[in-house]
């Protein structure tokens, strides 16, 4: 048997939903869905319902910019590594 | 500072004048690569959540990544919260145990979620000078065996 939704919360600026199923044994399971993720055809629809309410346009773009923010600080901090540390013998 | 944290099936406690959330429970830990396409190796670990520092554990022999692209970052989905954010930049630092690797048989490979995330991804220290993360040929790939654990904030 399925597990059975309990609760959606929404977490973080970019509006994660924070989902909390009940299983079969009674215990919770969890699951967190963000706004570039695609829903699965057969989520449920109270999660389509929610991701509909809370992922506009305007979220999406401040996710992907700051996923674009994460990637260039990464990316520098690399190249900063390779060149600042010496190499091997010197 | 000490206090009760209930008894199993709590939900919160106090610590000290703190009321404090607990919360224990499952996830579901499925690799994909960075197109989204799933691997049908999904296995169900455990979470325990004191406050807004959540413990994830989760393990699997045998993983199955071989309808993933392998150039692609591979990522496990599905933690029970989102990371915070971390002073640093990388993220939040697990351990990992792993047999049957990809080519990246050398290297100290960790666990980390990046910021705002809720998937781990596997980083290694490239020859010691830079963080390089782990494809899906590389690493964990098809076939190898791991068992990870990861304590992270969340945000609430």
């Amino acid at each position: 048997m399925a597990n059975t939704l309990e609760k959606i919360e929404v977490a973080t600026d970019f509006k994660h939903l924070q989902i909390r199923e009940i299983t079969d044994s009674g215990g919770y399971h969890r699951r967190v869905l963000t706004c570039d993720q695609t829903l699965a055809d057969d989520e449920l629809q109270e999660v389509k319902d929610k991701a509909e309410l809370e992922w506009t346009d305007e979220v999406k773009t401040a996710w992907s910019t700051y996923l674009a923010e994460q990637q260039a600080e990464s990316q520098k901090a690399k190249d900063e590594s390779v060149k600042e540390k010496p190499k091997e013998g010197e | 500072m000490s206090g009760i944290i209930g008894g199993a099936g709590s939900r919160s406690g106090i610590i000290g004048e703190t009321e404090i959330d607990y919360e224990e429970g499952e996830w579901t830990c499925t690799p994909k690569d960075a197109s989204g396409t799933a691997s049908s190796s999904t296995q169900t670990g455990k979470y325990t959540k004191i406050g807004r520092q959540v413990t994830v554990d989760c393990g699997k022999s045998n993983l199955s990544t071989s309808n993933l692209s392998g150039s692609s970052q591979l990522r496990f989905y599905g933690l029970p919260y989102p990371a915070d954010a971390i002073a640093g930049g990388h993220g939040y630092v697990g351990t990992m145990a792993a047999s049957w690797l990809g080519s990246m048989t050398d290297y100290n490979i960790v666990p980390i979620i990046p910021a705002s995330q809720s998937y781990f991804i596997l980083a290694y220290s490239w020859n010691g000078t830079y963080w390089e993360y782990g494809n899906c040929d590389k690493t964990v790939h098809n076939g190898s065996d791991y068992q990870i654990s990861i304590t992270y904030n969340t945000t609430s």
